[in-house]
C-alpha cells in the first residue's frame, strides 16, 4: 500500500511536467488559428483580432497555462476549435478504436508468439526452431505499414479473403492487428525461447526430471509464470510504441481513430484538441505504468517485499 | 463535351423573374481546399460528365434503375459540421445537398451543359433592378424530416442562423455578403435584401451553403448543435453520424419536390452512407473489395488502373474556379522580375505533366480560371505555349547567364526559387516534375512540404517564390479571393499582388448585371492577370468519381459534385 | 513514452557459424558507411534524374525499374539510405549524448535534484513521439534534424535512467567502502572503475537501439516527415509508391525490402556485440534491461537469482 501511495505521489510532479510540456509544444507551432478558423470567410483582420481576443489567445503565455490547468483540474480539456464539440467528446469518440486496435495487435502477439516460443525453445537447434528463429528476426525487421500494405494487396484485393477497411466487425479488425502484432508475436518469441531454454537447464526441471515428475509439466509451470514477468514488462511499456503503431496502422485500413485525428489537429493548431491529447495520453502512460508495477508486485511476490524495504 | 464558357444564358426557365443576372460565387473553406485539391481530374477522353447524353453515369430522368439497397461513397476527409449553413469545408456540401434543398437550383443541364436555374423550394423568384432585394415565392407542399411545415418562416431561420455569430458560420458568412434581413411578406413570401447590390446571390444560394434548415431543429438543438443533428427537406435524412468514421442517410419516402432533371420523386436508395477513408490506397482497395461503391478524389494512377479494368465507370465533374497551379510571388527574387515568370510559364510543359504523370486522367491548365467559369478568357490561355527556348531567351534578357553546372546566375547570384507546398495537396509529384522542367533551362529549387497553418505563414510573410493553391467556386468572383490586394497580409493572396486597377474591374464586374458585359471585363482580368505572370497554372479542378459501373443516376453540379436523387446501386 | 525496442533476449543457444557471426556485422558496417558518405558509387545515375520512361518495371537498363517521373528506382533506393540511416545513427548519438549527461548530473546531484531531474526524464518518457515528431514538423520543419530530434526526445529517457542507477550505485559503493576503509577512496578510481562498465552498458544498449531507431525513423519519414523534395528517403518513397502497389510494384517493395534488411543487419549486428561485450550470462543487461525500458526500480527477473550487491538506492529517493 506505501508502495501504492508513493508511486502514485510521484507521479503528480510528472503529470504537471507533462501539461506544461503540451501547452509549449502546441503553442510553439508558428499560425495563428483564429484566422484559421475564419479562413474562407473573407473575415477582416478587426474579426479575425476579435476572435483571437474571444478565444483568448492574446492573453500572456503564463495567464493562458494556468487557466489551462485550472480547468483540467476542473476535468474540462476544453473545446474543439474546428467542430465546437468538446475535446473530451472528440478523443472519446475515436480512442476505442485505437485502443481495441492496439489491444488486438497485443492479442495477436501472444497467441502467435508464446506457442511459437515454446515450440522453438522445446526443441533447440532443430528445423522447427530455426524456422520460428527466422520468423522472428524477420518479424521484427518489416516494417508494418509495408506489410500492411502487401497483406492488404494479397489477402483482401487479390484474394478477397478479408475486407481492405474497417466494416465494423472482427473480420475487419484481423489485417490491422495481424500487421501491428506481428513484430511483438516475434519479440515474445525469442523471449519465451529463451525463458524455456534456460529453464530446461535449470536447477527445477532437473530436479523433477530426476524425481520422475513430467518435465513438461514443470517446464511450462515454471517457465512460463516466469516468463510472464518480463513479457507483461515488456508489453506493458511497448503499450505507447503500439498505440503510436495503431495511429498509423489504423489510417491505411480507413478506421476512425485518434491517428489522422490528431495529425489534422496539429496541422491547423487545434489548440484545445492537441494539449488535450497529450495531456491523455501522458496521463494513460503514468496509469499504465503503474498498473504494470502493480501487476509485477501481483504475480512477483518477491519485488513487492523489495518494495517495502 | 466540356460546358462552354459562354452557354450560360439561362435557357427555358420556368420562372419569372426581372433584371438579375447570374454573377455568384461560392466560397470554400480553406480546409475543404486542401482536402478537394488533390486528386483533381478532368475529362478523360471517353468520358464526360456535364452533358446528360453522353454521360453514362449520369442517366436521364425516368432511366429504370434498380430500386432499393445502400450505396456508400468513399470520401477522403471529415466533415468539421453537418450545418452547411456553418461549414468551412467544401466536402460537407456533398453531403448537405442531399439532406437540404436550396431555394432555387443552378445545375449545368441546359444544353451543352450550360447553366439552368431550376426551382427548388421556391416555385419563383423575382430580383430587383439593382440585385438587392431578392423575392421568392415558395412552394406549400414541403414537409421537413422532422415533420414540420415549411413556410417564410423556415427561410427566415436559416438565413438569419447562418449570420448569427453563436453559428460561427465560416464559408456560408462569407458567401453571403452584404446581408441585410430577410421579411416574411406572408407565410409563402420570402424576401431576403442586401446592404448593396449583390447580384451573385442566386448563384451562391444554389451552392448548397444555404439548405433549407427545419426551424424547429435549428431551435431544439441550438445553433451549433444543429450540426450534429441536420435536419432539412431533401432525399435523404440523417440517420447517424460516426464521427470520422460513417455518416448515414436515410430516404426521406415523402420527397415529392425535386427538380425534375434530378429525378423528383423519392430517392431510390433506401440508404446513403460516406464512408471516411483519408487514405488513398485504402480507398481504392475499398473500392475493389466492394466495400465502396463510390470512391471520391482517387489519385490519377489507381483511376487509370481502374479504367484499365473495364469494370469501373469514371465520373469527371469540372468545377467552376481557379485551376491547381503555383502562385508566383511578384515580390521576393528572382520572380519579382516579370520576365522571370513569364520565364518559367513557358518553361513548363502542361500537357506532359498531365499526360505522363497524371496518366492522362487530368485536363492542362492554362489559365486562373477553369474552362467552364463565366468570364474564361480562350485568348488568355494561349499566352504561353510551352517554348522552353524563349524562356531561356528572357531569361538571358533579364540578365541570367548560364552556368557551367547548369544553373544560371546574375552578379554573382544564382537563379534560386524557393518553392513551399502545403501538405495534403497532391503537389508532390507535380511539383518535381516543374522542377525538373524549370532545371532544363537554368533554374535551381528548392521544395518544403509544411502543415497547413505553418504553410498559410510562410505564404502571408511571402516567404515563397512558387507556392501551391487551387479553388473552387461558382462564380468568377472568385478571383478577388485571391488577386484582390487586400488579401495579401492575411487571405489568398499568395502571389502578392497588389493591383488596385484589377481589384476596381473586378468589383465593377461583380456589380454589373448583363452577362455578356460582365463576363467581357473579367476576361479583361484573366488576360492581364496571365499577361503578368502572376500563376503557374498546372491542371483543372474537378471532382473525380470512381464507381463500379452498375452503378447509375448521379448527376453533376456546377461545383465538382454530384447530386443522389436518383442514384442507385443497380446491383 | 515511446521506448526502444531491444532485441530483449541474447542468442542463448550456442550459435554456429561463427565466421557469419563476425563476416556479417563488419560487411554491414561497411555497407553502411558506404551509403552514408558514398553512394554514387553503387550507381552511377543520379537518383533525382528524370527520363521519359515513366513507371517502367525493372530491366536491364533500370534494375529496379523507374518511378513516375522516370526516376532510377535502384538508384533512389541507393541515395534514399542516407536520410534514414543518418536520421537513426544521430538520433541514437544524441540520445546517447543526451542520455549519459542527463543520467550523470541526477546520479552525482543531491536527492532533491535528483528528484527533480528524474521527473523530468519522466515526462520525456511519457510524451508520445509521434505527436512529438508532428508538432516538431510544424514547427521546425521536416527533414533529418526533425526526426532527429524526436528520436533523441525518445531515446534519451531510456539512457539517462541505466546511467544515473550505475552513477548512483558507484556512489553508495564508495560511500560504503569508505567505511570500510580507513582510507578514502578517490572519486577518480572509483569513476575509473565504473566508467568501463557504464560504457559497456550504454554501448550494447545503443546498439540495439540502432534497428528501432531505422524503424521509427522510416515510420516518420513514411508519413511524410522526413522530405525533402526531390531527394530520395526510403519512408516516403514507399509512401509515394504505395497507391500504386498492384500495378508498379517495384515502387514501394524495393524501399521496403531495404528498410527490412538493414533492421535485421542493425540487430544482427546489435546481437553480436551483445554478446562480445556481456560474456556473462546478461545478468547485468537484465538488471538494467527494465530500467532502461521505463520501469522502477530495477529488478532480477530471472528465476532464482537473487539479487546481489545493487543497494536499493532508487527505492530511497523515490
Amino acid at each position: 500500500m506505501g508502495f501504492v501511495l508513493r508511486r502514485l505521489g510521484s507521479a503528480v510532479p510528472v503529470v504537471l511536467g507533462i501539461t506544461l510540456v503540451a501547452f509549449l509544444l502546441i503553442h510553439a507551432i508558428p499560425g495563428d488559428p483564429a484566422s484559421v478558423i475564419l479562413f474562407g470567410s473573407n473575415a477582416s483582420p478587426g474579426q479575425i483580432a476579435a476572435l483571437r481576443t474571444q478565444l483568448g489567445l492574446d492573453r500572456p503565455l503564463l495567464t493562458q497555462y494556468v487557466d489551462f490547468l485550472t480547468q483540467l483540474l476542473h476535468g474540462d480539456l476544453g473545446t474543439s476549435y474546428l467542430t465546437s464539440n468538446s475535446v473530451a467528446h472528440e478523443l472519446l469518440s475515436r480512442a476505442p478504436s485505437t485502443i481495441v486496435l492496439a489491444v488486438s495487435a497485443i492479442v495477436v502477439a501472444v497467441v502467435v508468439g508464446v506457442p511459437l516460443g515454446l515450440a522453438a525453445g522445446a526443441r533447440p537447434g532443430t528445423v522447427v526452431d530455426q524456422v520460428a528463429r527466422g520468423i522472428s528476426f524477420l518479424g521484427v525487421a518489416i516494417p508494418y505499414f509495408f506489410l500492411a500494405l502487401l497483406l492488404v494487396l494479397l489477402l483482401s484485393v487479390r484474394l478477397s479473403w478479408l475486407p481492405a477497411i474497417d466494416d465494423g466487425t472482427p473480420k475487419g479488425l484481423i489485417l490491422p492487428a495481424v500487421s501491428l502484432g506481428w513484430g511483438y508475436a516475434a519479440i515474445l518469441t525469442r523471449l519465451v525461447r529463451g525463458r524455456i531454454i534456460e529453464e530446461y537447464r535449470s536447477e527445477y526441471v532437473r530436479s523433477a526430471r530426476a524425481r520422475g515428475c513430467g518435465e513438461w509439466r514443470v517446464l511450462l509451470g515454471h517457465a512460463l509464470r516466469n516468463s510472464s514477468i518480463p513479457a507483461i514488462t515488456t508489453i506493458g511499456l511497448q503499450f505507447g510504441n503500439i498505440l503510436t503503431g495503431a495511429a498509423i496502422t489504423e489510417v491505411i485500413f480507413g478506421r476512425a481513430g485518434l491517428g489522422s485525428f490528431l495529425a489534422t489537429s496539429i496541422s491547423t493548431k487545434n489548440i484545445p484538441v492537441v494539449q488535450g491529447a497529450i495531456v491523455v495520453i501522458g496521463i494513460g502512460y503514468v496509469l499504465i505504468n503503474l498498473a504494470v508495477d502493480l501487476v509485477v508486485g501481483a504475480v512477483d511476490p518477491r519485488t513487492r517485499l523489495a518494495g517495502a524495504r | 463535351m466540356q460546358v462552354s464558357p459562354e452557354g450560360q444564358q439561362a435557357t427555358q426557365v420556368p420562372l419569372p423573374r426581372e433584371g438579375g443576372g447570374r454573377l455568384g460565387l461560392s466560397r470554400r473553406g480553406v480546409l475543404g481546399l486542401a482536402a478537394t485539391i488533390g486528386g483533381g481530374l478532368a475529362l478523360s477522353p471517353w468520358l464526360t460528365a456535364c452533358s446528360s447524353d453522353a454521360d453514362p453515369a449520369s442517366t436521364a430522368p425516368g432511366t429504370p434503375g434498380q430500386a432499393g439497397g445502400t450505396l456508400t461513397v468513399g470520401i477522403a476527409s471529415t466533415p468539421d459540421t453537418l450545418d452547411p449553413g456553418a461549414t468551412g469545408l467544401a466536402l460537407t456540401l456533398l453531403i448537405s445537398m442531399a439532406v437540404f434543398d436550396p431555394l432555387v437550383w443552378w445545375l449545368p443541364t441546359g444544353t451543352d451543359g450550360a447553366g439552368d436555374f431550376v426551382p427548388g423550394l421556391a416555385s419563383s423568384y423575382k430580383v430587383s433592378d439593382d440585385a438587392s432585394v431578392y423575392t421568392f415565392t415558395l412552394r406549400k407542399d414541403v414537409v421537413f424530416h422532422d415533420g414540420t411545415k415549411f413556410d417564410a418562416k423556415a427561410v427566415k431561420a436559416t438565413y438569419d442562423h447562418v449570420v448569427d455569430p453563436a453559428t460561427k458560420s465560416k464559408s456560408g458568412l462569407g458567401a453571403l455578403g452584404p446581408y441585410k434581413q430577410t421579411k416574411i411578406i406572408d407565410d409563402y413570401t420570402v424576401e431576403i435584401s442586401f446592404k448593396e447590390p449583390n447580384a451573385g446571390f442566386l448563384h451562391q444560394q444554389a451552392a448548397g451553403n444555404f439548405g433549407i434548415a427545419s426551424p424547429a431543429a435549428l431551435e431544439k438543438y441550438g445553433p451549433t448543435g444543429f450540426g450534429n443533428n441536420p435536419v432539412g427537406s431533401g432525399p435523404f435524412k440523417f440517420d447517424s453520424y460516426a464521427t470520422g468514421d460513417r455518416l448515414t442517410l436515410v430516404k426521406n419516402p415523402d420527397y415529392v419536390w425535386g427538380p425534375a432533371v434530378l429525378g423528383s420523386g423519392p430517392a431510390k436508395l433506401d440508404s446513403l452512407v460516406f464512408r471516411i477513408v483519408a487514405d488513398d490506397s485504402g480507398r481504392y482497395n475499398a473500392l475493389q473489395s466492394g466495400q465502396l461503391q463510390v470512391a471520391m478524389n482517387l489519385p490519377p494512377n489507381s483511376i487509370a488502373a481502374a479504367q484499365k479494368t473495364q469494370k469501373f465507370t469514371q465520373l469527371t465533374v469540372p468545377s467552376i474556379g481557379t485551376p491547381s497551379g503555383m502562385p508566383i510571388n511578384v515580390t521576393k527574387s528572382p520572380t519579382n522580375d516579370p520576365l522571370v515568370r513569364q520565364a518559367i510559364l513557358f518553361a513548363v510543359d502542361q500537357d506532359k505533366l498531365v499526360a505522363g504523370v497524371q496518366f492522362g486522367v487530368n485536363t492542362a491548365a492554362h489559365n486562373v480560371l477553369t474552362p467552364i467559369t463565366p468570364g474564361y478568357s480562350k485568348p488568355a490561355s494561349a499566352t504561353y505555349a510551352y517554348d522552353p527556348v524563349k524562356a531561356g531567351q528572357l531569361l538571358d534578357q533579364a540578365g541570367w547567364v548560364m552556368g557551367p553546372d547548369k544553373v544560371r546566375a546574375k552578379n554573382g547570384e544564382k537563379l534560386e526559387l524557393k518553392i513551399i507546398l502545403f501538405s495534403g495537396g497532391g503537389f508532390e509529384l507535380p511539383t518535381q516534375f516543374v522542377v525538373s522542367q524549370l532545371a532544363a533551362v537554368g533554374f535551381a529549387a528548392t521544395t518544403t512540404v509544411q502543415p497547413f497553418t505553418t504553410a498559410q505563414v510562410s505564404y502571408n510573410s511571402g516567404e515563397h517564390n512558387l507556392g501551391s493553391f487551387g479553388y473552387y467556386g461558382a462564380d468568377p468572383y472568385l478571383l478577388n479571393i485571391w488577386v484582390n490586394s487586400d488579401a495579401i497580409k492575411s487571405g489568398f493572396n499568395w502571389s502578392h499582388y497588389d493591383n488596385p486597377e484589377i481589384d476596381k474591374t473586378i468589383a465593377e464586374a461583380n456589380a454589373t448585371a448583363d452577362e455578356a458585359a460582365r463576363d467581357a471585363l473579367y476576361e479583361k482580368v484573366g488576360q492581364t492577370l496571365m499577361t503578368d505572370a502572376i500563376y503557374l497554372p498546372l491542371w483543372d479542378v474537378n471532382g473525380a468519381f470512381t464507381m463500379p459501373t452498375a452503378v447509375q443516376g448521379l448527376h453533376p453540379t456546377f461545383n465538382g459534385y454530384i447530386t443522389f436523387h436518383s442514384a442507385s446501386t443497380g446491383s | 513514452m515511446t521506448v526502444p525496442l531491444l532485441a530483449t533476449v541474447r542468442p542463448t543457444a550456442p550459435s554456429h557459424g561463427g565466421f557469419a557471426r563476425v563476416v556479417v556485422p563488419v560487411v554491414t558496417v561497411l555497407f553502411i558507411l558506404v551509403l552514408l558518405l558514398v553512394p554514387g558509387l553503387l550507381s552511377g545515375i543520379g537518383p533525382i534524374d528524370t527520363t521519359d520512361a515513366f513507371l517502367s518495371p525493372p530491366s536491364a537498363e533500370h534494375w529496379f525499374g523507374t518511378d513516375q517521373l522516370g526516376r532510377d528506382v535502384f538508384s533512389r533506393t541507393v541515395f534514399g539510405a542516407r536520410p534514414v540511416l543518418a536520421a537513426s545513427l544521430l538520433g541514437v548519438v544524441v540520445a546517447v549524448v543526451a542520455g549519459v549527461a542527463l543520467g550523470v548530473a541526477a546520479g552525482v546531484a543531491p536527492r532533491w535534484l535528483n528528484a527533480v531531474l528524474m521527473r523530468a526524464v519522466d515526462v520525456l518518457l511519457a510524451l508520445p513521439v509521434l505527436l512529438i515528431a508532428l508538432i516538431l514538423i510544424a514547427t521546425a520543419g521536416s527533414g533529418v534534424r526533425s526526426i532527429v530530434i524526436a528520436l533523441g526526445v525518445a531515446f534519451t529517457p531510456g539512457f539517462a535512467r541505466v546511467v544515473e542507477a550505475s552513477v548512483r550505485k558507484l556512489r553508495s559503493a564508495e560511500y560504503v567502502q569508505a567505511a570500510q576503509v580507513f582510507g578514502s577512496t578517490t572519486l577518480r578510481t572509483s569513476v575509473r572503475h565504473l566508467l568501463p562498465n557504464l560504457m559497456t552498458e550504454v554501448v550494447v544498449l545503443a546498439s540495439s537501439a540502432v534497428g528501432w531507431a531505422v524503424l521509427t525513423a522510416s515510420t516518420l519519414s513514411f508519413l511524410g516527415l522526413g522530405v525533402q523534395l526531390p531527394q530520395p528517403d526510403w519512408g516516403s518513397d514507399l509512401a509515394a509508391g504505395a497507391t500504386s502497389l498492384a500495378t508498379s510494384w517495384w515502387l514501394s517493395t524495393f524501399p521496403g525490402a531495404a528498410i527490412t534488411l538493414t533492421i535485421l543487419l542493425a540487430n544482427f549486428t546489435g546481437d553480436q556485440l551483445m554478446t562480445l561485450l556481456d560474456p556473462r550470462e546478461g545478468i547485468r543487461l537484465r538488471q538494467s534491461l527494465p530500467r532502461f525500458l521505463g520501469r522502477r526500480p530495477a529488478r532480477g527477473v530471472r528465476a532464482g537469482v537473487p539479487e546481489t550487491g545493487v543497494p536499493d538506492t532508487e527505492r530511497k529517493a523515490a
